[in-house]
């Protein structure tokens, strides 16, 4: 098969099904599960087909035109590390997949479950195999949203809803735009959104770290990761993600979807690693997340939520470690990063697995209520000690060789940093590492060991059937094999995936013993420190419970809910500051912004007034008429009852007619006449249905404020009107003449203004009559299909 | 002589008729609904057409009584031509909806006349090349969506008092902009001698190039802002719109929301890049900043809504301050954003009004509080809706997530960081409420006694389908945004050369 094909038919397969999946399950009912199921299979196997190819160290990359005028392609760019995330989305959906089918009852929305699930693993493969960013940036969306909709699988649960909403704003809005911004950025320096472009241009590379815009980038895209991640500030949607069902924990919010942000790291690692900048926010949070995170688990008593913070911790081993890489041997820390990263999403998920399992059987998940459920579980007991021994890094399993690893990337920065770094960075390291030894322990003895717990355990408490089994001992069993043999993973993955970040062939050699060193020495403090604290582990979280109440601001969850959990009502405030409610203080922005277009261009243009030439030649009688058009102005103002008002307001009307009669308009006159006739009786028909007198009185200070706005109104349009009445500039000359010279000529009429308003702009009084028309409409309308409703 | 020629003038002529012909038919209602979906369809054909020639030919001028630019001249150029297509499709779609949705009184007395007069306006807007003509048009804008903002749905939901308060508002708001309008068009026409906009903008280009300019034009041409702002509904002019848009009749907010608030958006570009083009480092600053000022103000004020209709009516003044940045950077790629970002509103929230349309057809309520886990009953409208949100709050693959892009993209390539990054921080509001909104309607608890009351009703088929039409554009852009963004960028690039429009209505004159 074509290999570009296979790959499309990975991302595109589980997003077609996905549609179909709700008409599907109409058919073959509950058995939907395997049916999605075998389309995770179908397109881990459309994976392994191209993967010898990948091993080989070659990638494929292949792209199509698809918004040319904007520059973005639709294109596949398949490496290693790539690769290494689509096996888990694939496979790790696949055992998932398998999973749910026994673990989500029948009772449930499984067309709904399923689908989701699809269109979550197409859409994370998509992602990675994303050959441009923006390409990236529409799968990255979906993966956020499909994980919304996840965790609010149960919809009618409160908690369900805050979780989904919570990893929504963080993820897809905070972190999302964000991303987009940075990428937006990358391309301004850039001038492409196509990756393998940058990754291959050498000083594209040196461009962008000489950029002014460099760090803001940077600092965009490191958000985006981290936000999807988990790590830094953002850590606190991943526990309330917890609230999805567990299969999808498991799937989303351990294997996959979180390390999407650690993809992107990687992915991005070529471009801005090397810089101090880069050191700094990758590893410095790294660093802080795991130990915080590492602490913070200790508290849980919902394993779940211990799973969440451990998983924020692990996720934040993997940052730090691709923030280390910066200086004596890059590829020390990528590989160490890159085999956790694979390590972490094996023994993670059989451990949500795990739980999904004890709370189905002993219907808790809560640490207190369970314990010594070793007799009538061993199968799990077994699978789960070695899910939680790889996590604490023991060996032989495969967690022990990464955190080692860990250990020597540590040891390495911190040297190569100097003082006082060659202590430091080791020192949080292994703080970390004894936290995860402790929490894992407890996972084991909590559950398995000590006393049954009968109060609150059911009678009887069994393994359950092999369909549930199965996924999470394959994921053991994985485990253990690449532990015990490091080298499988290490030539048929991680090289590829590493010499995907550092664009150069890589071999690199592990093994389970590797004699006495540093990292073997810290690993033994690690065990001896973490049984100590094992020991204060109870203390530990009473602690932690204390400090929370007596100190509840203390809390980045508190900030959370302060700005968004009260948002609608802080919002509504606002609003409502603003939408007061009476039209008069909506008029005044109109007025003010009529006053500030006068203003603005005198003031800030500092425009220059062109001189003007007035005349005051008018004749007695025209002066009369004015001095009688400003008295009836102030009266229609000042009188305090409406029937004078309106009559004053009238008086203006017909005083205006007698100027027309002045300026030789003969017919404005008269029509402005009969317009006026009508309108005030109309008014006063009106106006003598309601109370005569104005009841409010308006207080002194409104009504100068009031004043003095009409008075500036009026000026700002009277000093428009002064100049816009000298007479049109030169060379031109006034449309007018053309129609005094031509009227008789082409139209013959004798009257100007009747040709004007027939013939030379009929459609404007056509457009007049419409709205004579509409009113008329728009009254009947009111009165007819009102007056028989109740 | 081929009678297609004349179709611009039938893009404002057939509403005109049909409307009076609504007025005959009304013994006949189903013969009228029947009459107005085929008049719709053939205006939308005609549309298409309309647009198709401008695309092929280049813009085309109309004379009205074959006066030249002494009398009034319609235009089509692309951004005209593609303005009365999307309202031509927006009203169809529109007046599906309201076949079932509307009351059959209402529909019978008046509703489907002042439809049409609806339609011509906004075509009459769009394509005249004369202000005073604009003017016009914006009456009949104006007075038509009042008539149609009280129309009564099925659902008693709006006590008649709220929308007379609303109209009230709308009318008096829009009728003292307008005042400001006809003061400075009386300006224009004082100083330049016309009120052909072509002849405007030709005589403004030569004094500007003589520096013979009046500076009085600079307030007059800012107090434009008045007027357009007015229409569009920016900050500090928005204050109608939140009380107009939910208590209109669904179809009718769709309408509003839609392609109404566009109005103004497209006086400023016609105005500004056609008139004062000469002028436009004074004026896109100021854009701008009432563009950013809006985003905030609508985004903000959306977050504290407990009614659906309320929420979307919030975000339409958000969304057009986005439009409106693009319109004040200015650059083509800006322009065409901005034009991107209008479509996909126009659609997207027209879309989400009628969807909180067959919400409240079927709950007999807007008011969020006593909504929820619709998801459960309605899982057609939830989805619906989610397309909708996810459109509006720019995620992918919807046309909001391309027009986002697209705006921000041209924002960070043109250098205008500080806008760009107040749009995007004031996106994650929108985001936030508008998914907190589908989460309190289609997730939680159901509410007791939603369905109790008397007066629901199902959403019929016509309803839905309109639906579903608008789902698949969102769909259809977001997925394949090529032939739009080509279009939007050479329609831009015909904006910032406003010689070709007056090339096109009066031949042979070079400012």
């Amino acid at each position: 098969m074509n290999l570009p094909v296979a790959v499309v038919l990975a991302i595109f397969l589980p997003f077609f099904f996905a549609i179909l999946v709700p008409y599907l399950e109409r058919i073959v009912k509950h058995n939907i599960g395997w049916f999605s199921a075998l389309i995770g299979l179908i397109s881990f196997l459309l994976l392994v087909l191209i993967s010898p190819e990948i091993i080989r160290g070659e990638v494929i990359h292949y792209s199509v035109s698809w918004i040319p005028s904007v520059g973005v392609d639709f294109g596949i760019y398949v490496d290693g590390l790539s690769l290494l995330i689509a096996f888990l989305a694939s496979g790790i959906g696949f055992l998932i997949m398998a999973y749910s089918t026994e673990y989500m009852s029948h009772r449930e929305d499984l067309a709904r479950y399923y689908q989701y699930i699809l269109l979550f693993m197409g859409s994370m493969i998509g992602m990675v195999f994303a050959s441009n960013t923006i390409q990236l940036f529409i799968f990255w969306e979906l993966t956020s949203i499909t994980s919304f909709l996840l965790i609010g699988f149960w919809r009618n649960k409160p908690q369900s809803v805050y979780g989904a909403k919570k990893s929504l704003i963080l993820t897809a809005g905070f972190g999302g735009l964000a991303l987009l911004t940075g990428i937006l950025l990358l391309r301004a320096i850039t001038g492409t959104f196509d990756i393998p472009t940058i990754l291959a241009d050498e000083s594209l590379k040196v461009l962008i770290k000489e950029h002014d815009l460099f760090l803001g980038t940077l600092f965009l895209i490191f958000i985006g990761a981290a936000a999807k991640s988990a790590q830094g500030p953002f850590y606190i949607w991943l526990p309330n993600a917890m609230e999805a069902p567990t299969p999808v924990s498991a799937f989303l919010h351990s294997a996959t979807m979180v390390k999407a942000g650690l993809y992107l790291i990687g992915r991005v690692h070529p471009i801005f690693s090397g810089t101090e900048a880069w050191l700094i926010m990758v590893a410095g949070t790294g660093l802080v997340t795991m130990v915080v995170a590492g602490f913070l688990a200790l508290r849980q008593t919902d394993i779940k939520g211990l799973l969440a913070y451990s998983t924020i911790s692990q996720l934040a081993y993997i940052m730090a470690m691709y923030g280390y890489t910066t200086y004596q041997d890059p590829s020390l820390g990528v590989v160490a990063a890159t085999y956790h990263l694979l390590n972490h999403a094996t023994f993670k998920a059989t451990l949500f697995l795990i739980v999904g399992i004890v709370a189905h059987e002993a219907a808790t998940r809560d640490i207190k209520k369970l314990g010594g459920l070793r007799k009538e579980m061993p199968i799990t007991f077994v699978i789960a000690t070695i899910g939680a021994l790889s996590m604490a890094g023991v060996p032989p399993l495969n967690g022990f060789l990464s955190k080692e690893m860990f250990y020597e990337a540590s040891v390495d920065i911190g040297a190569s940093l100097g003082q006082p770094y060659n202590l430091l960075i080791p020192m949080i390291a292994v703080i970390a590492g004894v936290l995860t030894f402790a929490y894992s322990i407890k996972i084991i003895d909590g559950i398995f060991l000590g006393k049954r717990n009968d109060e609150h355990l059911p009678k009887k408490v069994h393994d359950p059937s092999i369909i549930m089994l199965g996924p999470a001992a394959i994921l053991a069993f994985i485990v253990v094999l690449f532990g015990i043999f490091p080298s499988i993973p290490m030539s048929f993955i991680i090289e590829p995936a590493v010499s995907g970040i550092i664009l150069e062939d890589i071999s690199i050699y592990a093994s389970l013993w590797h004699g006495f060193t540093v990292e073997l020495l810290m690993t033994v403090v690690t065990f001896g420190l973490g049984i100590i604290i094992y020991k204060k582990y109870d203390a530990i979280a009473n602690w932690q419970d204390e400090f929370n109440k007596k100190h509840p601001t203390f809390s980045l969850n508190y900030y959370y809910d302060e700005i968004f959990g009260n948002a609608t009502e802080n919002a509504k405030k606002i609003s409502l500051k603003f939408q007061v409610g009476p039209i008069r203080a909506y008029l005044f922005p109109i007025v003010l912004i009529a006053i500030l277009s006068v203003l603005f261009p005198i003031i800030i243009l500092s425009v220059e007034l062109t001189p003007i030439t007035f005349n005051f030649e008018t004749p007695p009688y025209e002066l009369i008429v004015f001095i009688l058009i400003i008295t009836t102005a102030v009266m229609a103002a000042i009188i305090p009852s409406y029937l004078p008002a309106v009559i004053a307001v009238s008086a203006l009307g017909f005083l205006i007619g007698i100027v027309f009669i002045f300026l030789l308009a003969p017919d404005l006159a008269i029509t402005q006449i009969l317009a006026e006739t009508l309108t005030t009786i109309i008014f006063v028909l009106v106006i003598s249905k309601v109370p005569q007198t104005f009841k409010e009185k308006i207080p002194r200070n409104i009504l100068y404020r009031d004043i003095l706005i009409s008075l500036t109104v009026a000026s700002t349009v009277f000093l428009i009107m002064l100049y816009a009445t000298q007479g049109i500039i030169e060379p031109f000359e006034s449309v007018s003449h053309y129609f005094l010279e031509k009227s008789i000529l082409l139209t013959g009429g004798h009257n100007i203004v009747n040709v004007i308003l027939v013939d030379f702009r009929s459609l404007d009084t056509l457009g007049e009559i419409v709205v004579i028309f509409l009113a008329a409409l728009g009254v009947y309308n009111l009165l007819h299909s009102r007056g028989e409703r109740k | 002589m081929n009678i297609l020629e004349h179709t611009i003038v039938f893009m404002i002529a057939i509403p005109f008729l049909v409307a009076s012909l609504m007025i005959l038919t009304r013994p006949f209602p189903e013969i009228q609904k029947k009459l107005n979906v085929l008049v719709s369809i053939v205006l939308l054909i005609l549309s298409v057409y309309l647009f198709s020639q401008v695309w092929q030919n280049g813009i085309i001028a109309y004379d009205i009584g074959d006066w030249g630019k002494y009398g009034i001249v319609l235009v089509a150029d692309l951004l005209s031509a593609s303005m009365v297509l999307l309202s031509s499709i927006i009203t169809f779609l529109a007046l599906l909806f309201s076949l079932d949705y509307i009351d059959d009184k209402s529909q019978n007395t008046t509703y489907h006349s002042l439809y049409n007069l609806l339609i011509a306006g906004l075509n009459g807007t769009f394509l005249t090349g004369d202000l005073f003509n604009l003017f016009v048009f914006f009456e009949i804008l104006l007075i038509a969506s009042c008539g149609l903002l009280i129309a009564n749905e099925k659902v008693e939901i709006t006590p008649s008092s709220h929308k007379m308060e609303a109209v009230y508002k709308y009318l008096i708001l829009n009728i003292i902009a307008t005042l400001f309008m006809l003061v400075a068009i009386a300006s224009l026409y004082g100083t330049l001698g016309t009120l052909n906009m072509a002849d405007m903008a030709l005589r403004i280009g030569y004094m500007n190039e003589n520096g013979t300019l009046p500076w009085h034009l600079i307030p007059t041409a800012l107090l434009f802002i008045v007027v357009f702002g007015n229409k569009a509904a920016i900050f500090p002019l928005h204050f109608w719109l939140p009380d107009a848009h939910p208590t209109a009749p669904s179809p009718i907010s769709a309408i509003l929301s839609g392609i109404l608030i566009k109005v103004g958006a497209y006086g400023f570009i016609r105005f500004y890049y056609l008139i004062f083009e000469g002028n436009l480092e004074i004026f896109q600053p100021i854009i701008i900043f009432l563009g950013l000022a809006t985003i905030i103000i609508g985004s903000i004020s959306a977050v504290g809504q407990d009614d659906i209709k309320k929420v979307l009516a919030y975000h339409s003044i958000g969304q057009i301050g986005y439009v409106f940045i693009g319109i004040g950077m200015g650059t083509v790629y800006a322009l065409a954003a901005a034009l991107i970002y209008l479509i996909n509103h126009a659609i997207s929230k027209s879309m989400l009004f009628l969807v909180s349309g067959c919400i409240v057809h079927k709950i007999g309520t807007r008011d969020m509080r006593k909504i929820g886990g619709l998801s459960s009953t309605e899982p057609f409208l939830g989805l619906m809706f989610l397309v909708g949100i996810m459109s509006i709050s720019g995620l992918p693959p919807t046309s909001g997530f391309i027009a986002k892009f697209v705006l921000f993209d041209a924002g960070i390539s043109g250098g205008f960081y500080i806008p760009i990054l107040i749009a995007v921080i004031f996106s994650l509001f929108t985001l936030f409420s508008m998914f907190k909104s589908w989460q309190r309607i289609f997730w939680g608890e159901i509410k007791d006694n939603i369905f109790e009351k008397e007066n629901i009703h199902q959403n019929s088929k016509t309803m839905l389908s309109s639906l579903v039409i608008m789902t698949v554009i969102i769909f259809v852009i977001g997925l394949y945004a090529e032939p739009l963004i080509a279009i939007t960028l050479e329609t831009a690039e015909q904006i910032l050369d406003p010689q070709l429009y007056i090339d096109a209505i009066i031949p042979g004159e070079v400012r």
